[in-house]
């Protein structure tokens, strides 16, 4: 639309203006443009920089042996790459243990929180109904309260139950935590798909429960990745319950084993960034499958709110 | 119930499952959150005033009033861990906000490799805190440290700074390696907003003759009102409520010096045992929490709705 007005005024103009000065302008715009691209291309690069450095850094460092660490300035290439952290942290410490557990807790609360938060933000999505007003500010409420308030009380309602240094405990804490987001997020999404679509289904012979199952789930996937994503990972993550409720090295979790990593004299650094690098893996490689989803999937539920 | 019935184009069994199916459904996260928070929640409220002290019991655990909260606004320790939390979450929600703001226009912009940018600016959200934490404390070494490696390169130091030991230097590298982690999320939100608003938006402020700064503030800004709100608030009680990146980084010191609010009741209820402390402690970050808000939502969701 805007190309022929252009094309018009630049037309009109050619023929006002001497050549020379057409000329003189059209130079200033270019070499205007090439300096803004400059500029542009050293701000994005500086900023990849900044965001990829730590990442490389904590790969190079896990490469080295300790006397290439310890040295100032440092060496910013590795200068004797050794794969011997790799597999001291395998052999000297339970990081195949650590993993595992974790592996087993953010599945299980991913599961859960998906299952429960997909019944629930359905509920929110298509019913209307006395008290739902309530419900929905509860569930938004959830997001203010802070953690650590309620590990005192969960503490001592574990220890009743028996769930305290188990990993069933974390899992219905972790399920708990990331079940507000999912329902808001699904329920989100879920309005975005026309009700009309299962009310066909339904005169179509389709059970209430079976539309869900076979037109508004399938049509919900990249809410549903971004969903599980965000379950898995803020298992994965989670710091402060696993240590106040886990006290076992059978039940230790991989960020509370990395938290508790400097125990001795030395600092080993090598074996520190190795063992953060193969507790990243997982997330990095599930973030990097899910990308696509993800975009779509959380930016839905929040530019709608 | 007569009435009801006799409506055009209502079935039978609809009006009957409209009476329970929906409470029927809603009840399993009902559930959960009622008894893993709600409950919890009430508990540690009365916990608050009451003398509970796992580590010298005090038969009965006796409701003592405001005793816990009166011995808190008397330590200077409260204050300080305070401060420490409001200076954290405030710079953490700047850099990242004023940083997402800029690095999601330079995204949606056009330039060669920006879907390889874009997908590299996003990768620190997949360092889970606790690594983020190592990775940015091996960073901070006062020895070996690469931060004071090019500090040294650009000439701004002399000699290495010690991050950690120094009280004033360890919080700034903390903030550092918490905005670093939180700048994607804050991009990605701001991003889809700025795609969300309509060209022709810019093209009709254009002809109404506004300059490239009105056309910033009165688009582009005001286009991403209700994101940027979203984002605002979402970041100050994440941050406000933040642990693992202090634990981790300087575990709240030197000499409790950078010991945030959470960071706090952690220590009491954990470490000294002084669980009725700690309650009263975690009820008044809950408080702020709610305070904020509520300000937020006068601030940002009340205009909107009237306009």
């Amino acid at each position: 639309m805007t190309m022929p007005t252009a094309n018009v005024m630049r037309m009109g103009r050619q023929s006002d203006q001497p050549l020379a000065r057409q000329e003189a302008m059209r130079r200033n715009a270019a070499i205007q443009k090439w300096i803004s691209r400059s500029l542009l291309y050293l701000i994005v690069l500086s900023a990849c920089g900044l965001v990829v450095f730590p990442f490389y850094w904590m790969f190079v460092t896990s490469i080295q042996p300790l006397e290439a660490l310890f040295r100032f300035p440092p060496f910013l290439t590795p200068v004797h790459p050794t794969f011997e952290s790799y597999v001291a942290i395998f052999k000297e410490r339970p990081l195949a243990r650590w993993m595992w557990n974790s592996f087993v807790v953010s599945s299980a609360t991913t599961l859960l929180a998906l299952t429960l938060g997909s019944v629930g933000g359905y509920n929110l999505a298509r019913f209307r109904y006395q008290g739902k007003r309530a419900v929905e500010m509860l569930i938004l409420s959830t997001q203010m309260m802070p953690g650590v308030l309620l590990i005192i009380p969960i503490y001592v309602v574990f220890l009743k139950l028996g769930l305290l240094d188990t990993l069933s405990g974390l899992v219905v804490a972790y399920t708990t935590f990331s079940l507000p987001f999912c329902v808001w997020m699904l329920r989100s999404y879920f309005m975005g798909i026309p009700a009309e679509l299962e009310e066909s289904a339904l005169v179509d012979g389709c059970t209430r429960l079976g539309a869900l199952w076979r037109i508004t789930l399938p049509l919900s996937l990249p809410a549903m990745v971004a969903t599980s994503m965000f379950a898995f990972v803020l298992a994965w993550d989670e710091l402060i319950f696993a240590v106040a409720l886990t006290n076992s090295q059978s039940v230790r979790v991989v960020s509370a084993g990395l938290a508790g990593f400097n125990t001795g004299y030395t600092i080993p650094t090598a074996d520190l960034m190795a063992a953060s690098a193969v507790s990243t893996l997982p997330v990095l490689l599930l973030f990097l499958f899910t990308q696509r989803y993800l975009l779509s999937g959380l930016t839905a539920g929040a530019v709608k709110g | 119930m007569q009435t009801v019935e006799s409506v055009p184009g209502d079935r039978r069994s609809g009006l009957f499952r409209i009476q329970w199916f929906p409470y029927l459904t809603i009840l399993p996260v009902l559930a959960v959150l009622t008894t893993i928070l709600i409950y919890p929640l009430i508990q540690v409220l009365v916990m608050s005033f009451r003398a509970v002290d796992l580590g010298r019991p005090i038969p009965g655990e006796p409701f003592i009033g405001l005793a816990n909260y009166a011995e808190m606004l008397r330590r200077p320790q409260f204050w300080q861990s305070l401060w420490v939390t409001v200076i954290y979450t405030l710079s953490v929600v700047v850099l990242t906000c004023v940083g997402g703001l800029v690095v999601a226009q330079l995204l949606n912009a056009r330039f060669h490799g920006r879907a390889l940018a874009r997908a590299l600016l996003i990768l620190p959200w997949a360092l889970p805190p606790v690594v983020t934490g190592l990775v940015w404390s091996w960073m901070f070494d006062f020895q070996f440290g690469v931060v004071n490696y090019a500090l040294r390169l650009l000439h701004l130091v002399d000699k290495n700074v010690n991050w950690m030991v120094n009280p004033d230097l360890a919080l700034p590298a903390v903030i550092v390696a918490t905005a670093w982690k939180h700048l994607p999320l804050a991009t990605i939100i701001l991003l889809a907003g700025l795609q969300s608003i309509s060209g022709e938006l810019y093209e009709a402020a254009h002809i109404d003759g506004a300059n490239a700064l009105q056309r910033y503030r009165y688009v582009t800004l005001a286009g991403l009102r209700p994101v940027l709100g979203l984002l605002l608030l979402l970041e100050t009680l994440w941050n406000f409520k933040s642990f693992t990146y202090i634990y981790m980084m300087t575990g709240g010191g030197p000499a409790r010096s950078t010991e945030s609010l959470v960071v706090s009741v952690y220590y009491e209820a954990f470490q000294f045992y002084k669980f009725g402390y700690a309650a009263a402690l975690g009820t008044i970050i809950l408080l702020i929490c709610v305070a904020i808000t509520l300000v937020y939502l006068r601030v940002f969701i009340a205009p909107a709705e009237k306009s």
